[in-house]
């Protein structure tokens, strides 16, 4: 016999998960007051939750956000263009605001399928830090940053660090913002995907490519506008590769869609 | 105060099929064991349990949605359809039903009851999907025996159906 009889042969399911105290926060004052009295999980659209579940994930909690309408809708003001951590990525691409970023839209459109758009959220997208999830590798590109509040404090830090961000005193996620200086526009590469993605920002007369594998956390350059594509490919990290791809086909391959994505953005301009 | 439930009971009203419902439930419960385990509504299958294969799709609000990935409490107020409300009272197929049926659009037919509720919201908001649009809702769902194509082709000939109504 390989497994003991009380060895479990499947993964946990949702069934497994103990009743547990709820939360339903019309406010982000609630949902922070809830989070500090219970020490609960925020749950969004609940797409990647169950996921956790499977994979170990047993909430003292669930702190149930969806009716915070603070954190939704888009809107653009002189700091850039500010979007709710509850917009779903249907209700995202839908936006209108969405325009001011040429390609945005169309990377975002892009991601997950119908079922799941409709359902799962930019928050959640990022806050699962997963690094398959695409939402990061789009918004680190175009310089985003996130707004995490918590009871006392509220910090706005780019998208990037959201990976190694300590949540203790800041857990939730309110909006991202992208800064609209230098009229930034987006091209994304997916087609690889899973090996790896590419994402590129042109902002006036600077470019920011970003490259992201289905194991590894973003890695992103700044350029000048006329750098050279192999060369901006050639500073990704010596450690920058996982199972299924080389770090050398990713400098080669990453050249090759860099050299087309300038050339999309420069016909977009 | 947003607290909702402390001992995690609660009870959750809802529509299911077209009959006002109320359910006495924890806040564990996800909507697929609440269907199967306590209503004995064993047309929503569970495969995967997390959200991916879409077998256990429900229409809510008239959106499909995984039900093994919902808990209970979030249906309260909403209307919840489920494979066994689509055939008409009298047990005349719906036009989706009856074209999987025709074109035998399935095999172990694990995935059947989602598919058929995935076709069914699809062919609400888009009457006269082109198959790109068809094949994007589809994708949403895995079915490992057809290769798609039949499903493809029964939900145009669902879609065509309706379209031209019921046959006198
Ligand atoms: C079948 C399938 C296909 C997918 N395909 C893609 C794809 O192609 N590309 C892609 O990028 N993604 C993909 N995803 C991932 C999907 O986009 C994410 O699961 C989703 O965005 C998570 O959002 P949610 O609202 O469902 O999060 P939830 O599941 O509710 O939460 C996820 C995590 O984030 C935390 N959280 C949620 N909101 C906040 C907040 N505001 N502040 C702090 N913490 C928060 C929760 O506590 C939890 O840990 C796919 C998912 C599925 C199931
Ligand atoms: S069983 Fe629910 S999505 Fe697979
Ligand atoms: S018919 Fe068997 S999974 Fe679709």
């Amino acid at each position: 016999m390989f497994h003991s009889p009380s060895a479990r042969q499947v993964a946990r399911t949702p069934a497994d998960l103990a009743p547990m105290p709820l939360y339903r926060p019309e406010t982000i004052s609630e949902a922070l007051a809830a989070l500090h009295e219970s020490g609960g999980t925020i749950y969004a659209g609940g797409t990647d939750f169950f996921a956790g579940v499977r994979q170990g994930l047993s909430p003292k909690a669930l702190i149930w956000v969806a009716a915070i309408a603070e954190m939704k809708g888009c809107t653009i003001d002189s700091n850039g263009l500010h979007m709710g951590a509850l917009n779903t990525h249907d209700e995202s691409v839908a936006a209108p605001e969405l325009d001011a970023v040429p390609g945005l839209a169309e990377a975002w459109s892009k991601i997950a399928t119908v079922r799941i758009r409709h359902q799962a959220t930019l928050g959640g997208n990022l806050m699962a830090r997963r690094e398959r999830y695409e939402l990061s590798i789009l918004l680190t590109a175009l310089g985003a940053t996130a707004r995490m509040v918590g009871p006392e404090l509220q910090v706005d830090m780019p998208v990037q660090d959201l990976w190694q961000a300590d949540l203790e005193k800041t857990p939730l996620l309110a909006s991202i913002t992208i800064p609209l200086d230098n009229a930034p526009m987006l091209a994304y590469e997916r087609s690889m995907r899973p090996t790896f993605t590419q994402a590129l920002c042109r902002r006036g007369q600077a470019l920011r490519c970003v490259m992201a594998t289905e194991w590894l956390q973003p890695w992103f350059k700044d350029a000048p506008l006329d750098a050279d594509a192999g060369q901006m490919m050639s500073g990704l990290p010596a450690d920058f590769h996982d199972p299924a791809v080389s770090r050398a086909h990713l400098v080669r391959a990453g050249s090759v869609f860099l050299k087309r994505q300038i050339a999309r953005l420069e016909d977009l301009a | 105060m947003s607290l909702i439930s402390k001992d995690g009971a609660l009870r959750v009203a809802f529509t299911l099929n077209g009959r006002e419902t109320t359910v006495e439930t924890v806040t564990s419960r996800v909507l697929s064991d609440l269907l199967r385990d306590d209503m004995n509504l064993k047309g929503t299958r569970v495969s995967c349990g997390r959200t991916v294969c879409g077998a256990c799709s429900v229409l809510v609000d008239g959106f499909p949605r995984a039900a093994c990935s919902t808990f209970a409490f979030e249906v309260e107020g909403r209307d919840v359809q489920t494979i066994e409300g689509v055939e008409a009272p009298d047990g005349t197929l719906d036009p989706v039903q009856a074209a999987f049926a025709a074109k035998s659009a399935f095999q172990c037919g694990f995935c059947t009851s989602g598919m058929i509720l995935l076709a069914k919201s699809l062919l609400a908001t888009h009457p006269d999907p082109d198959r790109a649009t068809i094949i994007a809702w589809i994708s949403s769902n895995i079915c490992r025996c057809t290769g798609y194509e039949l499903i493809v082709e029964a939900v145009q000939d669902a879609a065509r159906a309706m379209r031209e109504g019921p046959k006198s």
